[in-house]
């Protein structure tokens, strides 16, 4: 029998309604656990050629770093993390698909990931219950990210946040085929400028390309040397993490977690820093140590060219790292950086060393391959430190397992320590480039390096002056890589060699067999 | 509208042969070019890839040919028939050679010697508009050189038969890349 509401009914509704303003914090937490639990989201920001030995956070003599300083403060931070390849096709390669270069084949540059691996990629890993968002600012990572189509839920346009087009984009080719319309406009038909070959395939679409193009960006007060660009148009660092997020808080308000990729380009060069941070470091003291020329050094740049490079390079990672920093305080404030795990990296280095400046190079010295990764954990609040060589292929497997998913034994890589995984000092870790060997044939001219507790073995073979070759050096003693300890440490050199030369052939066996 | 726009045009039998000599010289330099790019594909892409952006370049060089020759064929409709219409094999052929050389010499100004925008056009156009001068003086004063020229552009027409089902297949691929 009904017996309408009582007086009691009345209070005990009221006391309710005065509950959450009387304890907002203490409700919130009760609804929290009366809904069901979304799992963490997964935030990765990719800053493209990071160099870690550039970062103050690693020691570097010049304060670079002040907002991953304070973001580590309570994250995990890697010490000798590096990138499976020295440039973006490999190294990001790597990282999105968990194996080395010489498994994943993405080893010249525009190269893709061997066909056989597309749908075994992060995003396809982590799995549908994740809202999967990518976006990268580097055509070279925007042809990967494309190759991984099918298992992203949201790929943001390559112009997002931009701000003005330096190019008519006839060489994107078109979103309806990506990769290859990409090869054949960006590559063939519509070529702005090509030193090394004839006229594009298309003049009169190469001629609208030059002169709908502009080699030099707007300088502004605020821009001394024009803004920041990726050579297809520029934008600001402060634009594109505003719009990165505000794509997160949306995304954060769906009904399952989100996978986010983020590869931006800065500070690859040109380096287009703010006038704060112009100047910054000129005459501050700081000496780079003088290297000789490697035998291998291709552009023969004087020491004086390579420390003003470095300067500039410099200044401009300080640029991205205090808009970092205003990033970061975003997701706090928005109560994302509670929710997700937030990793900070990139996809390789970059050098200012031996006469050669940038990372188009043969060489596997630290600066062009050693990483930051930095990674912070849902509710973490100090600090841990991890000093055992890992690998970007690692990445994938730690991933899988945050995601609640057994990592695969097909995979190289294993899950980074602080994550399931073990600081191993013993384990080996490779890096290479062979951009100018075939994907499809075994790999013959390379360069490739061993790193294996504070000893690393860089190989060369295949160069007509420099073939079969190994360095080796220890990274403790000699962290600038200045004594080859090869002709010396004969028993170890010897040793890294057989380990690296099996690896390699095993490799090679894979791709003869049928 | 139409009937005069008829009548001021060409014959098609004379468009022909101007069409040969531009499909000759688009597709023939995109090939050429294919062919010089093909060894580094070759390192990551497998031959059918290597067929797509083949397609690719089919269909942007016919596109760009219809583009060329529709623009020919205005000019002989807006300029006094005598100019371009009543001698259109010998004079439109003589005005792509003009447009295309053009574009050539200005991209190979801008991309490879780093010239000035608006200088290299001017160079560009002066060379071949002199040229285009002599070549439409001496084919009209010398009926030998006119003979040549009708006798080569009615050669290039087996280009024609050659690429019309490269590129009918070449848009057959593009499409079901687009759409697939």
């Amino acid at each position: 029998m009904n017996k309408g509401i009582t007086r009691r009914d009345v209070l005990k509704v009221m006391g309710a309604s005065v509950l959450p303003a009387l304890f907002p914090r203490q409700m919130d937490v009760f609804s929290n656990w009366l809904q069901p639990q979304k799992k963490p989201n997964i935030l990765i920001i990719v800053l493209d050629t990071l160099s870690a030995n550039h970062l103050s956070l690693y020691g570097y003599p010049r304060h670079t770093s002040a907002s991953m300083e304070r973001f580590a403060g309570r994250a995990t931070v890697y010490h000798s993390h590096f990138s499976g390849g020295n440039f973006t096709t490999a190294g990001t390669a790597s990282m999105l698909t968990g194996t080395y270069p010489w498994t994943h084949r993405a080893i010249n540059i525009s190269g893709l990931v061997k066909r056989s691996l597309v749908d075994r990629n992060i995003f396809q890993w982590v799995g549908g219950e994740y809202h999967r968002m990518a976006f990268t600012q580097n055509m070279l990572a925007e042809m990967l990210l494309h190759q991984f189509k099918a298992d992203i839920n949201d790929h943001l346009p390559f112009t997002f946040a931009g701000r003005e087009l330096l190019t008519l984009s006839l060489s994107r080719g078109s979103d309806l085929d990506p990769v290859l319309s990409f090869y054949a406009y960006g590559d063939f038909l519509a070529i702005r400028q090509n030193n090394d070959g004839p006229l594009s395939g298309s003049p009169l679409l190469g001629l609208l390309e030059l002169l709908g193009s502009s080699e030099e960006t707007r300088k502004s007060e605020e821009y001394p040397f024009g803004l920041p660009t990726n050579s297809w148009y520029t934008y600001t660092n402060r634009d594109t993490f505003d719009a990165i997020l505000r794509k997160i808080i949306e995304a954060s308000a769906l009904d399952k977690p989100f996978l986010g990729y983020f590869h931006l380009w800065t500070p690859h060069e040109p380096y287009n820093a703010r006038k704060e941070f112009v100047g910054r470091f000129k005459k501050d003291g700081y000496s780079p140590v003088s290297k000789p020329e490697h035998i291998l050094t291709d552009m023969h740049r004087p020491e004086k060219n390579l420390i003003r490079l470095r300067q500039a390079y410099d200044e401009f990672i300080t640029d991205v790292d205090a808009d970092l920093g205003h990033f970061l305080e975003g997701l706090e404030q928005s109560g994302i950086l509670d929710t997700s795990y937030v990793i900070i990296t990139s996809d390789h280095g970059q050098l200012f060393e031996r006469g050669e400046h940038g990372h188009n190079t043969a060489l596997l010295f630290d600066s062009v391959i050693h990483i930051p990764l930095i990674i912070l954990s849902p509710g973490q609040t100090t600090r841990r430190d991890v000093y055992a060589p890992t690998s970007n292929i690692d990445l994938l497997p730690t991933l899988v397992s945050l995601a609640g998913k057994e990592p695969n034994l097909d995979m190289e890589g294993e899950v980074l320590p602080g994550f399931g995984g073990v600081e191993d000092q013993g384990r080996s870790i490779y890096s290479m480039v062979a951009k100018t060997n075939s994907a499809f044939a075994p790999i013959t001219i390379a360069s490739v390096t061993l790193i294996k507790g504070t000893k690393k073995l860089i190989h060369y073979a295949g160069y007509g002056n420099y073939d079969k070759v190994s360095e080796l050096y220890d990274l403790a003693d000699d962290p600038e890589e200045l004594k080859d300890l090869a002709a010396s440490d004969t028993l170890t050199a010897a040793q890294m060699q057989d380990e690296l030369l099996t690896a390699l052939e095993e490799s090679n066996q894979a791709i003869k067999a049928p | 509208m139409m009937q005069v726009l008829k009548a001021r045009l060409p014959d098609l039998k004379a468009v022909l042969p101007v069409y040969a000599v531009l499909v000759f010289v688009l597709y023939g330099w995109m090939t050429i070019t294919f062919f010089w790019k093909m060894p580094a594909w070759l390192f990551y892409l497998n031959l059918g890839e290597i067929g797509i952006i083949y397609s690719y370049g089919i269909v942007n060089e016919f596109v760009e040919s219809v583009v060329y020759i529709f623009l020919v064929l205005m000019l002989a409709a807006a300029l006094p028939p005598s100019f371009l219409r009543d001698r259109f094999q010998t004079h439109g052929t003589l005005t792509v050679v003009f447009l295309l050389g053009v574009v050539y010499l200005m991209s190979y100004l801008i991309a490879f010697q780093e010239v000035d925008r608006l200088k290299a056009a001017l160079f560009a156009l002066m060379i071949f508009g002199i040229l285009n001068v002599i070549l439409f003086w001496v084919s009209a004063k010398f009926s030998f050189v006119n003979r040549v020229i009708v006798f080569v552009t009615d050669q290039m027409t087996i280009f024609l038969y050659i690429y019309a089902p490269i590129t009918a297949i070449s848009f057959l691929v593009i499409l079901f890349r687009m759409t697939g």
